[in-house]
């Protein structure tokens, strides 16, 4: 759990001005057992939980995300969730892949409302024609839910970076830098680079969780975009479709 | 804050000095290794930082402009204007066409903001730019007499642009499997982007290793994404053709696309009782049936040259080398003259 603070202390000192990622909305924001209890100004720090689920992100991105949750009473505060999601983006080919480590912590909790704050750091894996990609990242939000029965309508903000990219370049990449110099026109592109701070994207959803004692859905709308492409942020020529569609289901042990 | 790890914990948490003192330092350690690292060479750099590539300043629209530029061929010599296609792409697939400067003096470059030339802002782009910009290479390898002009794929819309404003600039017109000079019937040929394809959402999954945050990132996306877009534009879809390239620039190519939305360049051309040879392939949306339909009947008289098998749209310079400069040399004044 320190490591994990160290992660969470690290993405927030260090982070640029905006984005988040996409991680599944949590699970329910308030379970049966709470309720059954009567409204307290101060209420008491949330049961321990574990909850285990399958998410799918339609877009921008068709992800499926296999997903574990452990709810704790909190570090700083009245509860908080440690996640650990794995996902697969298998129309984008099956190497490319992701795994996220996040932490929420809830730093505003009532009978009916809750604010959490999220620290996270994530490693995706990617190729296609012109390189294969591995990055590390880090991801921070803020998000807010208000639970009537099995309900919490809810909207959430964060900020996805990616801290370090790695590609290796594939050959054909590298043949394309072929033939810029009139007098030399055999020369070649590099087989590495790595990018710092390439990856910037800022999310905003609304969501909406229904839940039983035992199972959770969960789907969230909003945008995903980068704040930093300027007027491409929606050029689906470079690759930016800024909508975020999601949902997820899960299961309490 | 790299400092206040332990100030937000909740006393039961709270790290002893030694921890403290140790989250700080494996967070500046983590820090100047990534600022030490650098950001590495992602797409092949512009003429404004890559000092070996050919380059020409030229003052376009008022401002000191670096266009990535190769003129071959004797001083004297007619002019031969060659440009590339799609706006954001480059001059290599025509290298061949230097076989001309036998005859002419032949200028190759990629448009501003396009292939290696320097970088603009998307929101200066615009069509008057675009037509100052071809009369501005023009006057500067010929400002007393015209110039012939071969442009390729959209290199025809461009040119119709720049005539629309320089008609006194031409000598002769070639136009390979050239776009249509209407933006109705350019719609109609456009590359459809398939939501479902693989290549889109290996497209949509690099954002999360790079996202287009400056001209280079921006540009390599376009890059990456447009070889499996144009594959489309093959003859053969079980053996795809490869448009060779350099660098696409992004601002240009997207800026383009809206500024040439709506236009349509064939009354003018029509107005201007030009002739024009056409050299296009069999097969694909630009083939020379299309050019018979769209293109030909905007010229007084217009010459078809059909380019044989494998050649397409995408690899026709390289396929069909032959076959296109003896085309030019049947039609090019100064061929003619010799002769």
């Amino acid at each position: 759990m320190r490591a994990l603070l160290v992660l969470s202390v690290l993405a927030v000192s260090h982070a640029s001005p905006s984005w988040v990622q996409a991680a599944p909305q949590g699970p329910p924001l308030a379970s049966p057992l709470v309720e059954d209890r009567p409204v307290e100004a101060h209420p008491s720090p949330e049961p321990r939980r574990l909850e285990a689920g399958l998410g799918v992100n339609a877009a921008p991105t068709l992800l499926t995300e296999l997903y574990f949750t452990a709810q704790d009473q909190g570090l700083l505060t009245r509860g908080g969730r440690t996640w650990l999601r794995a996902g697969l983006a298998p129309l984008a080919g099956w190497d490319n892949t992701e795994l996220a480590l996040e932490r929420w912590e809830t730093v505003v909790l009532s009978h009916q409302q809750r604010l959490e704050l999220l620290a996270g750091a994530q490693w995706a894996h990617g190729s296609d024609w012109a390189a294969k990609y591995d990055t590390l990242g880090a991801l921070f939000g803020l998000r807010y839910g208000y639970t009537w029965g099995t309900s919490t309508l809810g909207a959430h903000v964060s900020y996805q970076l990616g801290i370090a990219s790695w590609l290796h370049f594939s050959d054909a990449y590298q043949a394309s830098y072929g033939e810029r110099y009139p007098d030399d026109r055999a020369t070649r592109g590099p087989e590495l680079a790595t990018l710092l701070f390439g990856s910037h994207r800022v999310e905003a959803a609304l969501n909406y969780t229904f839940q039983t004692a035992r199972w959770s859905l969960w789907s969230a709308l909003g945008i995903q975009a980068s704040p930093s492409a300027g007027p491409l942020w929606d050029s689906l020529d470079v690759g930016q479709l800024p909508v975020l569609v999601r949902c997820a289901g899960g299961y309490r042990f | 804050m790299t400092g206040d790890c332990s100030r937000h914990l909740r006393p039961r948490f709270t790290y002893p000095p030694s921890r403290a003192l140790e989250c700080c330092a494996l967070s500046l350690v983590f820090w100047l290794t990534a600022c030490t690292l650098g950001t590495e060479e992602l797409v092949p750099a512009t003429v404004s930082d890559d000092p070996r590539l050919p380059v020409l300043e030229l003052s376009i629209a008022g401002a000191r402009r670096s266009l990535h530029l190769e003129s071959v061929g004797p001083a004297g010599a007619p002019v031969l204007l060659v440009y590339h296609g799609a706006a954001g792409s480059d001059y290599r697939a025509m290298l061949p066409l230097l076989a001309l400067a036998d005859r002419y003096r032949v200028v190759l470059w990629d448009g501003l903001g396009s292939g290696l030339s320097e970088r603009l802002a998307q929101a200066e782009f615009s069509l008057e730019l675009g037509a100052q910009e071809l009369h501005a290479v023009k006057q500067h390898f010929s400002p007393d007499a015209p110039v012939s002009y071969v442009g390729y794929s959209s290199g025809g819309p461009y040119g119709a642009m720049w005539l629309q404003n320089y008609p006194q600039d031409l000598d002769q017109l070639v136009l390979i499997e050239s776009d249509a000079l209407d933006s109705a019937t350019r719609d109609e040929t456009a590359i459809d982007i398939p939501l479902g394809a693989s290549w889109v959402h290996e497209a949509l999954w690099q954002n999360e290793f790079l996202t287009p945050n400056d001209h280079a990132e921006a540009d390599y996306k376009l890059f990456v994404a447009a070889r499996p877009a144009l594959e489309g534009l093959s003859c053969d879809p079980k053996h795809p053709s490869h448009y060779p390239m350099w660098r696409m620039g992004a601002a240009a190519y997207v800026a383009s696309n809206e500024l040439l939305d709506g236009r349509d360049f064939q009354d003018d051309i029509r107005a201007l009782g030009l002739d024009a040879l056409l050299i296009a392939t069999r097969c694909g949306p630009l083939n020379a049936d299309f050019q018979r339909e769209h293109l030909a009947p905007l010229f007084v008289d217009a010459q078809i040259v059909e380019l044989g098998h494998p050649a397409d749209h995408l690899n026709l310079f390289e396929q069909a080398t032959d076959e296109i400069l003896s085309a030019l040399r049947s039609y090019l004044r100064a061929y003619q003259e010799e002769k």
